[in-house]
């Protein structure tokens, strides 16, 4: 006896997963006298020799490399803060924003971002404090015009990208707009049909722990695409 | 008003209680996940007459500064009756018992918590109160751990919490409003669950509340605890039942 649960069951804290001791206990679980249980609602994935927890919801934690989206809150002498909805405030330093020379006392870094400002930005590193050091120098960071910025949950951030992305292509085809989705959970729209788009995404995140998901989503953007034209 | 000036017949000929109920019985209990929008976690739980909203907000940033710890998240826990509560207008606004009532219940869920996962930040935990006929900490706690559970706040078990008490010298589960006010005492408790239920590690049950209201003998505790635990027992199963009931709804999606 390994497996305690169906694969992709919706398990609540305190669930036993496994009690079998070469077992691994990956991410979203915890192991106590060679038991393993979760930790959180969420659904079991079984491994060759893991089990992990996929969390239903919860806040994003920073992690480092991730790519997210933030919203630039204070502008100091040689810094920007950005808020990346999250407990945790992010700091980019001028040197992680630009490869030029930059005078801090003759030029105006509200010049590169202002309070208020969208920017894509890849998180530096985490110290153990929870300090976050972000950087833009990364060729998937910018910052974004335009658009508008939609909230998932951000542990269903691996669905609604997919397979090697296979999801958010399939939205930015279908609806012609182009679509980035932040590990944070936030999710800039910009493009022909964002209406679309948006509801889509958050189709995907309502519906993320059921199967068939890439093909239902197709054939619903079909329909809504359809009715839209007539 | 109390049982000394008129005698309360507690006990029918059949052994049922004042609200028909057998002696290891709870009242009716309806639970919910995920009621309020803007919270980050919610849960309402119903037992009988007494029926409360948590909410949960955060891990979030915490403030003042000076009440951050660097190693772990902070809980502010808050417990509030509605003015509408009960029977005779309460006032409104944070009292002794109020405050009382947070901390224990605060210290009731916080054995449960991974809080060391987020350092310097903060939780916010509310019960509130909506309607009150004996129980309302118990079923607070019960569903402040729901809340959290929904929140993704990462947690060893579920939290459940009930009370047992002692009416005409005969231990019953789950007191409500009259067994709790007029009856000899009565004992709330707080247990966390996991779902491996042999009995060798049901005895592991860690209990993270435990208070007591009057006077008991020695067995007369004891045979509550028993009865307190088996009702956590039942209310832990509900829960479960409960979150699997909101995911399972959307299974399959619209289509």
């Amino acid at each position: 006896m390994s497996r305690l649960k169906d694969e992709n069951e919706i398990v609540a804290p305190g669930d036993l997963l496994t009690d079998e001791d070469d077992v691994r206990p990956s991410s979203g679980v915890y192991a106590e006298k060679g038991k393993i249980y979760s930790k959180f609602i969420g659904t079991v994935k079984y491994g060759d020799d893991y089990v992990r927890v996929q969390p239903m919801d919860g806040r994003y934690i920073p992690s480092e490399g991730d790519v997210v989206i933030g919203e630039v809150t204070r502008v100091s002498y040689s810094r920007w803060n950005v808020d990346l909805d999250s407990p945790y405030e992010g700091t980019l330093n001028i040197s992680e924003a630009s490869d030029q020379y930059v005078d801090l006392d003759e030029d105006d870094l509200t010049d590169f971002y202002d309070v208020g400002d969208a920017v894509v930005v890849k998180v530096e590193s985490v110290s153990e404090s929870m300090d976050v050091d972000l950087t833009m120098l990364d060729d998937r960071c910018r910052k974004l015009e335009e658009g508008r910025i939609i909230n998932i949950s951000p542990h269903k951030v691996p669905r609604v990208i997919g397979r090697q992305g296979t999801m958010v292509q399939q939205i930015n085809e279908k609806t012609n707009c182009h679509v980035i989705v932040g590990q944070n959970g936030l999710v800039w729209i910009n493009g022909e049909n964002p209406s679309v788009a948006a509801e889509a995404v958050k189709k995907v995140e309502r519906e993320a722990h059921t199967d068939g998901l890439t093909d239902r989503i197709a054939e619903w953007l079909d329909e809504q695409l359809e009715g839209g034209d007539q | 008003m109390t049982s000394t000036d008129k005698e309360v017949e507690w006990f029918d000929e059949e052994g049922n209680r004042v609200d028909g109920r057998k002696a290891d019985e709870l009242r009716e209990t309806t639970m919910e996940v995920g009621v309020l929008e803007e919270a980050d976690g919610s849960a309402m739980v119903e037992i009988g007459n007494t029926r409360v909203i948590a909410s949960v907000f955060g891990p979030q940033d915490l403030h003042p500064k000076h009440l951050q710890e660097s190693d772990r998240a902070v809980i502010k826990m808050r417990y509030n009756m509605a003015p509408f509560s009960v029977d005779d207008r309460m006032s409104p606004g944070p009292n002794r018992r109020a405050k009382e009532i947070g901390l224990v219940a605060r210290r009731a869920l916080e054995p449960a918590l991974e809080l060391e996962k987020f350092p310097t930040a903060g939780i916010d935990i509310s019960m509130e109160v909506v309607e009150s006929d004996g129980g309302t900490r118990v079923t607070g706690i019960t569903a402040a751990s729901l809340a959290l559970a929904d929140a993704g706040i990462p947690m060893k078990g579920m939290v459940a919490s009930c009370a047992a008490g002692v009416v005409d010298d005969t231990p019953v589960l789950d007191v409500n409003g009259k067994e709790d006010k007029e009856g000899n005492a009565d004992i709330p408790i707080a247990t966390i669950n996991r779902s491996d239920d042999d009995t060798e590690s049901r005895e592991e049950d860690k209990v993270t509340l435990l208070q007591m209201d009057g006077d008991l003998t020695t067995d007369q505790v004891e045979d509550c605890v028993q009865l307190a635990k088996d009702g956590c027992r039942q209310l832990y199963e509900q829960q479960k039942r409960t979150i699997r009931e909101k995911y399972n709804a959307t299974d399959g999606g619209d289509q």
